[in-house]
């Protein structure tokens, strides 16, 4: 694997579960060891250092603050192994956690704390010993949605206020959208793509990317006089792939678009708050997915579609190419 | 007649109210949602209809008939815990068809069945794993499974998803709910995820401290919440301090017309999704000049952050109708009356989660 990140970029790593992921970040930290290849930090080799020196700050899943320690105790750790006294490494917490804006009760013990006092609590003991690098492998995923959903915008502006360059893992596409520059998408052990949200998005090289940021349905077609034909034999535009091979169309559920083209049925609408989402199955047998702003009363549809991304067929086959895991 | 329904339930563990007084209705084949945050008292109201907790009062009515002194193994509920547990010793196949079989189903419709649910959770193929041969996600599946297949027509479901990566998560729970459907079961399914929580439910009860603030369809909750905590949690809203008069409420120098009534000191809250954006028309009725200072993008949605006369509020649109705008750009934006939500300022006392958004705002 190889990967360049930028000093003060903050990196999303997203994948599904067992896509190596967490493997990654116990490599950057100095847990586990590389079999082959390196890994550089500024330019040099940090292969070889053990963790606690190689200044890099962690945030573990299950956070694994010291259950025995109170609040101040677990976010001072760092500085005081550093040598400093209990009470400047006090005293630099509270100046964190009062630039942080974190209220947090600093005399509780871990189990006394609400999950995000604790995520709070993991984060000043990460960095609050001057880590220039974050790593962070899936910090948000054990709180509620709504929480969590505050708790990323102020991870993102204070690694970016503190200068860090962020490592973050998660399974997560919005959360790893919501924070990230860009996005490293990660499949059995390898890189698929890496970009800004807006490169996969809207380049997308595989049809995992396609669906994996960001929603998509996927129609099985080929090329016939350089127009897209796709199963019941309905024309969907043109192509630039060649004659004859069979090819994946893949649909943005925001470019369906209703009133004519191919005659399908709505199976299942659901309503996404200002948006509704149809799952339509269409005269040939596929289903697509459409989100949009209007509302259906109708069962019976038309369809077409604004914007496609084209693929080669995959050799493992489409549902295995596309499976989350 | 309702499904199910509870009369004024109420539990407690020690001194702490786990439930207050809840009173709810379930009709037969609804798909229903329990929604709230964590410590809401929404797992405990799944152990109640299960018979899992002893009431301190209240009555649970299943079918028109009072369960609430049937012991749990007699009340012919499916339920999954949060803490689900496989039998061992059985493989996904003897898992899933446990339930109808020891119900005495007709050994082809249990086949079906089972087929039809493996199918769905993806686990077809591994039909004769053992449960210790199975990944944690995969795990989770076999259950889901087992509790949908399990017999009976009332399934109470605790964060059945939870434990699963996001993408499967997003397509699994529109399976349910068509598997559901197609049974015709009743279904109460308890989740944190307010998404999840209006994509699949017909009807929507939202806890918070051991009661039901509001409930509704997700158009209602989503369009005309009479909570300011169901704007809250439910979808999301900008939330400001305000003063109404007239229908017009001032926050700041922004004037902004609101089909409340309400006067006075008032909470305003206003659904990101209703902030709408109009690129390149120019100024018309009612619209406001917004400049852009943030663009966070979401795929099919966009997130902007605006500054209004310095007042910041967040907007989320469709990325196809604001392609191309840039940061510092400036834009209009209007705000439909009937989208300008007011409540009592008093509410915010109530609801800590409120008064931190306004003031990280």
């Amino acid at each position: 694997m190889n990967l360049l990140i930028r000093d003060g970029e903050y990196l999303a790593v997203i994948g599904p579960s067992g896509c190596g992921k967490s493997t990654l970040l116990k490599i950057i930290s100095g847990i586990l060891e590389p079999d082959e290849g390196d890994v550089l930090v500024d330019g040099k080799s940090i292969l070889g250092k053990p963790p606690e020196e190689r200044n890099i700050g962690f945030i573990f899943q299950d956070l694994a603050l010291f259950p025995h320690m109170n609040g101040f105790e677990n976010a001072g750790y760092g500085l005081k192994v550093r040598g400093l006294s209990e009470k400047e490494a006090y005293q630099r917490i509270l100046e964190f956690a009062k630039e942080f804006g974190f209220d947090i009760g600093f005399n509780k013990l871990p189990d006394e704390m609400s999950s995000g006092e604790q995520q709070q609590v993991a984060l000043l003991r990460a960095i609050a010993y001057g880590a220039k690098i974050l790593l962070l492998d899936e910090p948000l995923s054990a709180i509620d949605r709504k929480v969590s959903e505050e708790a990323r915008e102020k991870l993102r502006k204070i690694v970016k206020s503190k200068d860090l360059t962020a490592i973050h893992v998660t399974h997560n596409q919005e959360e790893a959208m919501a924070v990230a520059d860009r996005i490293a998408v990660m499949r059995k052990g390898r890189f698929i793509q890496v970009g800004t949200p807006e490169e996969l998005y809207y380049q997308p090289n595989t049809p995992f990317v396609m669906t994996f940021v960001g929603d998509a349905s996927f129609l099985v077609g080929r090329t016939e006089r350089g127009r897209v034909v796709v199963r019941g034999g309905y024309e969907i535009g043109s192509s630039n792939l060649p004659e004859g091979e069979l090819l994946v169309v893949g649909i943005r559920p925001e470019n369906v678009i209703f009133g004519k083209g191919i005659p399908g049925k709505i199976r299942l609408k659901s309503y996404l708050g200002a948006l509704v989402r149809y799952e339509i199955e269409l005269a040939n047998g596929d289903v697509i997915i459409a989100i949009t702003e209007e509302e259906f009363e109708e069962k019976e549809v038309k369809v077409w579609f604004s914007d496609y991304k084209l693929f080669r067929y995959p050799e493992e086959g489409l549902s295995e190419a596309i499976s989350p895991g | 007649m309702p499904r199910v329904e509870l009369k004024g339930v109420t539990v407690r563990y020690g001194r702490k109210i786990a439930l207050d007084n809840i009173d709810i209705k379930i009709k037969s084949g609804d798909y229903a949602i329990v929604a709230g945050p964590t410590g809401a008292g929404k797992t405990t109201l799944l152990k109640a209809i299960c018979g899992l907790v002893p009431l301190v009062k209240g009555r649970i009515i299943v079918n028109g008939e009072d369960i609430t002194e049937v012991p749990p193994e007699k009340r012919g509920i499916g339920y999954l815990p949060q803490g689900y547990a496989l039998f061992p010793h059985l493989d996904v196949w003897g898992n899933v068809t446990f339930g109808p079989t020891s119900r005495g189903w007709d050994k082809s419709d249990v086949e079906v069945i089972a087929r039809r649910i493996l199918n769905m959770v993806g686990l077809i193929e591994r039909a004769d794993a053992y449960p210790h041969e199975l990944s944690g996600g995969m795990a989770q599946r076999v259950a889901l499974g087992r509790a949908i297949a399990s017999g009976a027509d009332l399934i109470l479901l605790d964060e059945p998803l939870s434990a699963l990566d996001v993408m499967l998560r997003m397509i699994l729970r529109y399976e349910i709910k068509k598997m559901a459907k197609a049974l015709n079961l009743t279904v109460i399914h308890v989740t944190h995820d307010q998404e999840e929580a209006m994509s699949i439910g017909d009807r929507i009860f939202l806890l918070r401290k051991g009661r039901v603030l509001e409930e509704g369809s997700p158009e209602e909750l989503f369009k005309s919440p009479e909570n300011p905590f169901t704007a809250y949690f439910i979808g999301e809203s900008n939330f400001f301090i305000g003063y109404a008069d007239n229908g017009v409420v001032r926050i700041d120098d922004l004037e902004l017309r609101s089909t409340s009534r309400l006067r006075g000191e008032v909470l305003v809250a206003i659904r990101t999704r209703r902030v709408k954006i109009f690129m390149g028309k120019g100024e018309t009725l009612n619209s406001i000049r917004a400049r852009v200072e943030e663009i966070r993008f979401f795929g099919k949605v966009t997130k902007l952050l605006l500054n209004v006369n310095g007042l910041r509020i967040i907007s989320e649109m469709p990325t196809l109708k604001i392609r191309g705008l840039k940061q510092g750009e400036i834009v209009f934006i209007s705000i439909d009356p009937m989208d300008v939500l007011l409540y009592e300022l008093e509410t915010l006392e109530e609801y800590p989660e409120i008064k931190e958004v306004i003031m990280n705002s």
